[in-house]
């Protein structure tokens, strides 16, 4: 488990920034995946849950902010990071509110968006920890 | 009768020997005596003669001295005029004793230079002076406002008594007349038509480009506005002859056709014979056609609430008598014509149109009889005038003696020469080679050189090089096609600098039907040319003012589509560093890297050129165009848009379309346009709910497009201005967007027009007519410059406070 690479889901209907923000995470040895389409990515949800997803917010069929509510339905639901191209502080304030974790500018810092993913990767993963030494207690 | 097409007449050469002694433009004054009077005049001069042979006229002027009434007509040349004037000459000759009526046509469509007329009207003072008269009967608004713009110096004394004109033409202070006035119930004729189509659907209303047209496009919006609800309504205002009969022919039968005036088409085509063209609409519409012009009953429209040409006549001839008994014009307020419904059996027929629907008191015709059976009289009557005339020339001419003769026949060339001279049109005369065979003065004084330099030498050496093949080849076709041609084009002057000139050139036969001759006249038009192009500049500013617009709109969505590219390539470039920090870099990888770098600063790269391409201002350059692909790149502009606003795009192109010739960033604007209002439409749908489709098709000679949206479609007291210029539904909106949108489709020999969907929503079409081959196209431009020009007139006149 300790030496488990985290799994970071990429989710945005731009393949070129899929692309782009694949090999990024993989050259910092994440292991990643990418969707274009919000429903392959529900979908893939009942194989397996990521540890992060980067969520992007204008796609067709589905928003993000839709898409993390699907989420949230989850009984353990990842963190979510939103990248998006067109920053309105409404969407940012209703994102914030349903727990994305960060909220970030297209075009993206490579050194930001990882350090966001590290730190919600960590504090996901205290939490788990620390909810298991309860149980252990 | 007001501003029947048929009251403008130019004849064409079609064997009419008076025009080849006159030619189109000299005034003719033929005048007709009552065959009552035995006396002849010595003034028998050449235009007389001419006007004997030709145009079975007779110019005298009066000696004895009776009653003396003038009928003043336009060309006398409509059927209706001349039915006009024979009746009420008639009709005084059978109830005066003594009583000579005088004609006289104006001939005002054909020449209507206000030197022209001028010269006319001294022409008439001179000769009527030893002769007053008293009664001037006038027949038709343009003979109206001839006489009253001059009402202080011609006939002030005389009474006037007039008809075959609307309310509208009647002179606000015309002392000393009266008259009868013609209406035209519009309202009643779309309700006869609708109780022969009681499941019509639509009303499609033609009007012409002239003035006059647009007078009645105007009026037919106002009445026929009640209509609206019950009727979709349809203006085909001003379109191009051959667009017209187009869209008529594509018309489905549950469609009301109301023919109004057309004298000049968008083309810039003048329709002298009315009847002749409401045949040819009649016959092109796939729906019955319906007029308020009595003489376009029996021409294949099937009819309509009409004037009684007769009750005119009778009306008029009454007033007229009424006058010469001494009543005062003051004491006999004018009368309203008298109108009755009336059909055409066989275009009833036509159209298995039920006559039981009827109205109880229409009238139905048969068959016209051919235009001999049907004035049969009127011909007789004027074969024997002609043969009077001949005789009573023969012997005037035995009477009088050579001598005399030739004096006439001198002072008759003086006059003509002088009528001729003194223009300031400049006229000329030349082969079909384009070899000079007669000038005027004010020809040799523009050019600049002595009539023996222009004499014998072609014109077409006078013409800039480049514009050479295009003036021949109008010259080729109007003597080929013996027609008239009205064109424009420019000339060196001896100073070397060149003149914009518009020409009405008209081709002169010989008795075997061969042209031997042109006559030209011509006018400078330099200034009218310059004015011309600073319009189109503004228009041109105004055109990329409301584009710049449109894009200042878009711009949030403009900048996620630069967005994306350039977030992509910015993880691209950081994840190269990285991996350029590794021991042994991957260079598969890197090699991918660079590649995907390349295609998305393309991407971002083709968005900004298409944005500079549309915020740039620039004049209009033509070129072939595909719709579609027009369209797809106008897409990437909006994407972002779409996207955020939850709008679905759908596109339904059928197969690949012919290219059409236009401005590639003015249609742009157009697609633009047309995609953001559909979104706009849709704003208050639910986002699930808002499907936006584009088509595009080829039909029948044009490339259609249409944008449909979902929204709750275009409400019902705003569908007729949604093109006017400063009109907008929107808060924050200019209102510049569509009426550009129908200037920019016009420019293009194209129309737009915008309907509610039969389920919800509105669809926005426009159709551009196929590019055709090189030759065509430069005479259609010069053509729809005059259509491009009318529709901008309202945006140009708001924004310069005209």
């Amino acid at each position: 488990m300790e030496n488990r690479q985290p799994l970071i889901a990429i989710v945005d209907d731009e393949t070129s920034i899929c692309r782009a923000l694949l090999r990024l995470l993989r050259v910092s040895h994440y292991r990643a995946e990418s969707f274009s389409s919000p429903i392959a990515f529900l979908e893939s949800l009942a194989e397996r849950v990521p540890d992060c997803v980067v969520l992007d917010l204008q796609m067709p069929m589905m928003t993000g902010v839709e898409l993390q509510q699907h989420l949230l339905q989850l009984d353990d639901p990842p963190p979510v990071i939103i990248i998006t191209a067109h920053d309105e502080p409404k969407t940012r304030e209703r994102c914030l509110a349903l727990g994305a974790v960060r909220y970030l500018r297209k075009p993206i810092e490579g050194d930001v968006l990882i350090d966001s993913i590290q730190e919600a990767v960590t504090a996901r993963r205290d939490a788990a920890e620390r909810s298991v030494a309860k149980n252990h207690l | 009768m007001d501003s029947d097409p048929g009251t403008s007449t130019t004849k064409t050469a079609k064997g009419s020997a008076a025009d080849a002694v006159h030619g189109p433009n000299a005034p003719q004054l033929g005048a007709q005596r009552s065959p009552r009077s035995g006396i002849v005049s010595a003034k028998l001069t050449r235009f007389a003669a001419a006007a004997v042979f030709g145009s079975c006229m007779l110019a005298l002027a009066a000696h004895a001295r009776g009653e003396q009434v003038l009928l003043l007509t336009d060309t006398g040349a409509a059927p209706w005029e001349g039915l006009v004037t024979a009746r009420v000459k008639e009709t005084l000759l059978r109830n005066r004793g003594n009583v000579e009526v005088f004609a006289e046509t104006l001939d005002i469509a054909r020449s209507p230079a206000v030197e022209q007329q001028a010269a006319v009207a001294e022409f008439l003072n001179d000769k009527y002076s030893a002769n007053p008269i008293d009664a001037a009967v006038v027949v038709g608004p343009s003979s109206l406002a001839f006489l009253a713009q001059r009402r202080a110096t011609l006939f002030p004394e005389s009474p006037i008594v007039y008809g075959g004109v609307g309310a509208t033409n009647i002179p606000a202070d015309m002392p000393g007349s009266t008259g009868v006035v013609s209406s035209f119930d519009l309202v009643k004729t779309v309700d006869l038509a609708l109780s022969l189509q009681p499941d019509a659907r639509r009303l499609v209303v033609i009007t012409g480009a002239d003035a006059r047209d647009r007078e009645w496009n105007t009026v037919a919006r106002e009445r026929l506005d009640a209509y609206r609800g019950r009727l979709e309504l349809t203006y085909f205002a001003g379109l191009p002859k051959a667009d017209l009969l187009a869209e008529l022919r594509r018309l489905s039968s549950d469609t009301i056709v109301l023919l109004l005036a057309m004298r000049q088409d968008g083309a810039g085509e003048t329709f002298d014979d009315g009847p002749a063209l409401a045949r040819e609409i009649a016959a092109a519409a796939a729906a019955p056609t319906y007029s308020v012009f009595k003489a376009y009953v029996g021409e294949g429209v099937v009819g309509g609430y009409v004037e009684s040409t007769e009750a005119i006549a009778d009306s008029m001839a009454a007033l007229t008598l009424r006058l010469l008994s001494g009543e005062r014009p003051a004491d006999m307020p004018p009368v309203q014509s008298v109108s009755v419904s009336a059909v055409d059996w066989s275009a009833l027929r036509r159209f298995n149109l039920d006559e039981a629907l009827l109205p109880p008191d229409t009238q139905v015709l048969l068959r016209e009889p051919a235009p001999w059976q049907q004035y049969a009289g009127q011909a007789l009557g004027i074969v024997a005038l002609v043969a009077l005339s001949a005789l009573a020339i023969v012997a005037l001419l035995l009477y009088v003696g050579k001598r005399r003769a030739e004096r006439a026949l001198r002072q008759t060339e003086d006059l003509y020469r002088h009528l001729v001279d003194s223009q300031i049109d400049l006229i000329c005369r030349y082969a079909p080679d384009t070899t000079l065979t007669f000038v005027n003065d004010a020809y040799c004084r523009y050019f600049g050189r002595a009539r023996a330099e222009l004499l014998g030498h072609r014109f077409i050496d006078l013409i800039p090089e480049a514009e050479r093949p295009r003036v021949l080849e109008r010259v080729q076709s109007l003597v080929a096609e013996i027609r008239t041609v009205s064109y424009m084009h420019q000339a060196t002057m001896a100073e070397g600098n060149v003149r914009w000139q518009q020409w009405l050139d008209h081709p002169i036969v010989d008795a075997q039907g061969k042209v031997v001759e042109v006559q030209g006249i011509g006018r400078d038009i330099t200034e009218l040319k310059a004015a011309e192009a600073e319009a189109q500049q503004r228009r041109e500013q105004v055109t990329h003012l409301t584009r710049v617009a449109i894009l200042g709109e878009l711009s949030g969505a403009l900048a996620h589509e630069l967005n994306q590219p350039m977030t992509a390539i910015l993880s691209n470039a950081q994840t190269a560093e990285r991996l350029l920090l590794q021991d042994s870099p991957d260079l598969v990888e890197l090699r991918e890297i660079v590649k995907d770098i390349v295609a998305d600063d393309v991407r971002a790269g083709d968005v900004i050129r298409r944005l500079r391409t549309m915020l740039k201002p620039g004049g209009t350059a033509f070129q072939l165009l595909d719709i579609s692909a027009l369209l797809a790149e106008v897409v990437v502009l909006v994407r972002a848009q779409l996207l955020d606003q939850h709008v679905t795009l759908v596109e339904r192109f059928a197969g690949p379309l012919p290219p059409v010739h236009g401005d590639r960033v003015q249609l742009q604007q157009v697609l633009l346009n047309l995609l953001m209002n559909a979104c706009e439409a849709m704003r208050a749908n639910e986002p699930s709910d808002r499907t936006l489709i584009a088509r595009a098709a080829y039909e029948n000679g044009f490339v259609k497009v249409s944008v449909t949206d979902s929204g709750p479609g275009i409400a019902s007291h705003v569908s007729e201005r949604l093109f006017e210029p400063f009109f907008t539904t929107k808060a924050e909106g200019l209102g510049l967007g569509l009426s550009i949108c129908r200037s920019i489709v016009s420019l293009h020999s194209g129309w737009i027009s915008a309907r509610n969907n039969s389920e919800r929503g509105a669809t926005v079409e426009f159709v551009l007519p196929v590019a055709q081959p090189e030759a065509e196209q430069a005479d259609q431009t010069d053509h729809y410059r005059a259509v491009r020009d009318a529709g901008f007139v309202d945006a140009l006149r708001a924004t310069s406070g005209m």
